[in-house]
């Protein structure tokens, strides 16, 4: 299989502070891979590096094997980024941010209307016709998300994109990540949700204070533990040190 | 291009629609306001210009001097210098915070676009301020055509295209910056960028002739290598007498500029396709404790302030350019007429500023056991305040410098009603519009609102400072209501503002809590 998103010594520095420590991922064509870590761990970073938003202070990205430093406008053609934070223009009805998309990656519009129309119905997006400063968090996201999977991308970046979905929202979204991914693209996805990555990712990657501490499927991780854990739960406090919280809550 | 018109046409509405304001400011009646406001703040100073010119319309050969101009060059030397620096010391940083602060800046950069659209994109959004030194400019253009009989029509296009150059420039200066700078360094250079300009002007100012206490041969000779400077032959190559040259429709000028035009253009186009997407405001590695400050409300208030460069910026530049206008022209008038229009425009633009931080954290403050009354009046005091330290440090400046009367000191009392009055009024017509746009660095203003309020503080501002200048005017021969300006003007506007102000506090109040 093709590699799809690949870092080599990706790093980024924020003043003296180290956010991403020598990232190196290999994410083939077709796979759905969770990022882990706890908050402030440098997911964002890294997919805001993977993407082009944030220049690196070190290492290389590639994206379908072209180099993101001078292949930018073709890879962001390619790939599909849902942000943390859905901030989309007040102004504008959700038709017409829609319309914005279609014409800046001049998708054709015969195409493009019957998908934009089924994946609104399946996601009960009703109010395209209303403005987004009237939307609430999981509508602007809805929003968000139809805009993404419409153009079919090749690789798509997702941070934390269940935030805010209601449950049927949710599991929709699960659903139609899978079958992306069975049809060749690539998924590469945060979240906090472990249920998420212990059900859908086809393999896991742990990050902690900016470095990549463990990566694999959740059999390979499991060998990780020293401890015997099996839940991933219980695996990812142990790998980020953060076991501690039963002694916390204990002495509260 | 394409992406330029779709970012033009989507990416500009960035709040909703207002849908209950009443009256619709947009379209033709909008534009007349606007030429009004223009038209009153440029004619008088076209008149003054044009009276100016008349009297020193007078041929350099005619005074022995043997260069190809006018007497009067030196005042086309002058206010296109102070002018143009004035727009490209606006309009730069203007440009650049509005990139830097526009929130959706991170969505951009996902899109398959190139940066220089983005970049031209945005700094446009950026160029409302700085607008008013450049309407000056084309009417000082226009007043000198009309003294040297030049071809009108033709010298007004040639000073379009010396405000194109300006904007090229601004647009060139912006895309260095964007290119190299992130946002936390974005106050460093930007006050470098300030000082520097202004040591440059100083430096260039000292080239003009000294008349004073100087022999008549001594003048003959600072005026012969002055003009040498502005009239010689090599001339036109300067840039700084570009616009008289335009203006005089010198074709080989209209050539040099025009390339220069092209060559910024392409110098533009390929800086800011790498500028760069970077927010970091550097991290402490150590955690700090957490002071606990017996006034809460003001401390955030005080850091808010100054921790935003476009206010440093206001500031600085609300001291400077009156401190150099009043130093140069020695005499307190011409400060006087910047410092009331940067002390009153940028007072109501500081407290919108901060109301609308409190718009984006919105309910926070209701949830908090802080009066709504006293959180306005911490918002409307601070501007004031620093604008009234800005208005009394110009007027100690001339104190020291130009020997001003003692009596102008009376004037602060005045000032600060003034000043006050701007603040709550620039709270109030936030408060009763809180949806406004207010991502970039300036709370964006419908037409009929930026025009209220900054023509009449401005206008309360002068009525304060000039009728106290006016008292130095006054003799036996002054005519009755010269007098009773001099005397009465800054009082009626004190009692008038307070007035004002305590209407306006109370809708203020009322808007606040209609906040929902
Ligand atoms: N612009 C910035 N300037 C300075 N520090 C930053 C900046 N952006 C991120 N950081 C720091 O980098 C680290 C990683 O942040 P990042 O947003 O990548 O975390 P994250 O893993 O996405 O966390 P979360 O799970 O909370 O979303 C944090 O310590 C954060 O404070
Ligand atoms: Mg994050």
């Amino acid at each position: 299989m093709e590699t799809y998103v690949k870092s080599v010594d990706l790093s980024k520095r924020f003043g003296d502070y180290i956010a991403v420590n020598k990232v190196n991922l290999d994410v083939k064509q077709g796979e759905i891979y969770g990022f882990l870590g706890p908050n402030g761990a440098g997911k964002t970073t890294t997919i805001r590096m993977l993407t082009g938003t944030l220049k690196p202070s070190e290492g290389e990205v590639h994206i379908c094997g072209l180099p993101l430093r001078d292949r930018e406008l073709e890879i962001k053609r390619m790939i599909g980024v849902i942000p943390d934070e859905p901030k989309l223009y007040e102004g504008l009805r959700g038709n017409e941010f829609l319309d914005f998309i279609i014409g800046i990656y001049q998708l054709n519009k015969d195409d493009i209307i019957p998908k934009i129309e089924e994946l609104s119905s399946a996601f009960g997006v009703d109010y395209l016709n209303d403005y987004i400063g009237d939307y609430s968090h999981g509508m602007k996201q809805k929003l968000m998300l139809i805009s993404v999977l419409m153009r079919e991308p090749k690789v798509m970046f997702l941070d934390e994109p269940t935030v805010g979905l209601d449950a049927r929202s949710a599991r929709l979204l699960k659903d139609l990540l899978t079958k992306t991914a069975q049809k060749g693209s690539t998924v590469f996805i945060t979240t906090h949700v472990l249920e998420i990555a212990e059900k859908m990712c086809d393999r896991i990657g742990i990050i902690n204070e900016g470095k990549l501490i463990a990566e694999g499927n959740l059999e390979e991780l499991r060998l990780l533990s020293k401890e015997g854990n099996t839940s991933l739960e219980d695996l990812f406090l142990e790998l980020t040190g953060n076991e501690d919280v039963v002694d916390i809550v204990e002495a509260l | 291009m394409r992406e330029f018109l779709l970012l033009n046409k989507y990416a500009s509405k960035v709040t909703k629609p207002n849908k209950n304001s009443k009256i619709n400011f947009s379209g033709i009646l909008g534009w007349i306001i606007t030429i009004i406001v223009m038209l009153s703040l440029t004619i008088p100073l076209g008149l003054v210009f044009y009276q100016i010119g008349k009297a020193l319309i007078i041929p350099l050969t005619s005074l022995g001097l043997n260069y190809d101009g006018y007497l009067f060059d030196i005042y086309m030397f002058i206010y296109p210098l102070t002018l143009g620096l004035m727009s490209v010391l606006t309009l730069v940083p203007s440009m650049v915070f509005n990139i830097y602060e526009s929130e959706d800046l991170e969505f951009l950069f996902t899109l398959p676009i190139r940066k220089s659209s983005i970049f031209i994109f945005k700094s446009i959004m950026g160029l409302s301020m700085g607008m008013i030194p450049l309407a000056m400019l084309v009417v000082i253009g226009i007043v000198y055509a009309i003294l040297i009989e030049a071809n009108i029509i033709l010298s007004v296009m040639a000073i379009l295209l010396f405000i194109l150059l300006l904007l090229f420039l601004s647009l060139l200066l912006g895309s260095v910056f964007a290119r190299i700078m992130t946002k936390s360094s974005a106050k460093t250079i930007s006050q470098v960028f300030l000082y520097v300009s202004i040591i440059g002007y100083v430096v260039i100012m000292n080239l003009m002739p000294r008349q004073i206490n100087a022999s008549p041969e001594e003048t003959l000779n600072s005026f012969n290598s002055f003009f040498g400077i502005i009239r010689g032959e090599y001339s036109y190559l300067l840039p700084i007498n570009w616009f008289m040259y335009l203006t005089s429709l010198d074709l080989k000028t209209i050539g040099l500029v025009s390339l220069s035009i092209v060559i910024m253009g392409y110098f533009i186009y390929k800086n800011s396709n790498h500028f760069a997407l970077e927010s970091g405001r550097g991290k402490a590695k150590v955690a700090k404790g957490v002071n606990v400050s017996r006034h809460p409300v003001i401390n955030k208030e005080l850091r808010l302030t100054f921790r935003n460069p476009q206010n440093l910026f206001g500031i600085a530049y609300a001291i400077v350019f009156p401190v150099i206008m009043l130093l140069i022209n020695k005499q307190f008038i011409s400060g006087a007429m910047f410092v009331a229009l940067f002390a009153s425009m940028y007072t109501s633009n500081l407290s919108m500023q901060l109301m609308s931080v409190e718009r984006k954290t919105w309910p926070l403050t209701r949830l908090l056991p802080v009066d709504d009354g006293f959180v306005l009046k911490v918002k409307a005091m601070i501007p004031a305040a620093i604008y009234t330290l800005v208005y009394l440090i110009v007027l100690i400046v001339a104190y020291f410098g130009i020997g001003l009367n003692p009596i102008m000191f009376l004037s602060i009392i005045p000032m600060i009603s003034v000043l006050l009055f701007s603040s709550y009024f620039g709270l109030y017509i936030f408060l009763k519009d809180p949806n406004r746009d207010s991502n970039g660095p300036a709370v964006k203003l419908s037409f009929r609102e930026s025009v209220s309020i900054q023509f009449t503080s401005f206008l309360f501002g002068l009525g304060s400072i000039i009728p106290f200048v006016m008292l130095d005017y006054i003799n036996e021969n002054s005519k009755i209501w010269f007098k009773m300006i001099a005397w009465f003007g800054p009082w009626i506007i004190l009692i008038a503002t307070v007035a004002i102000t305590t209407k306006t506090v109370k809708s203020a109040k009322k808007a606040l809590q209609n906040w929902e």
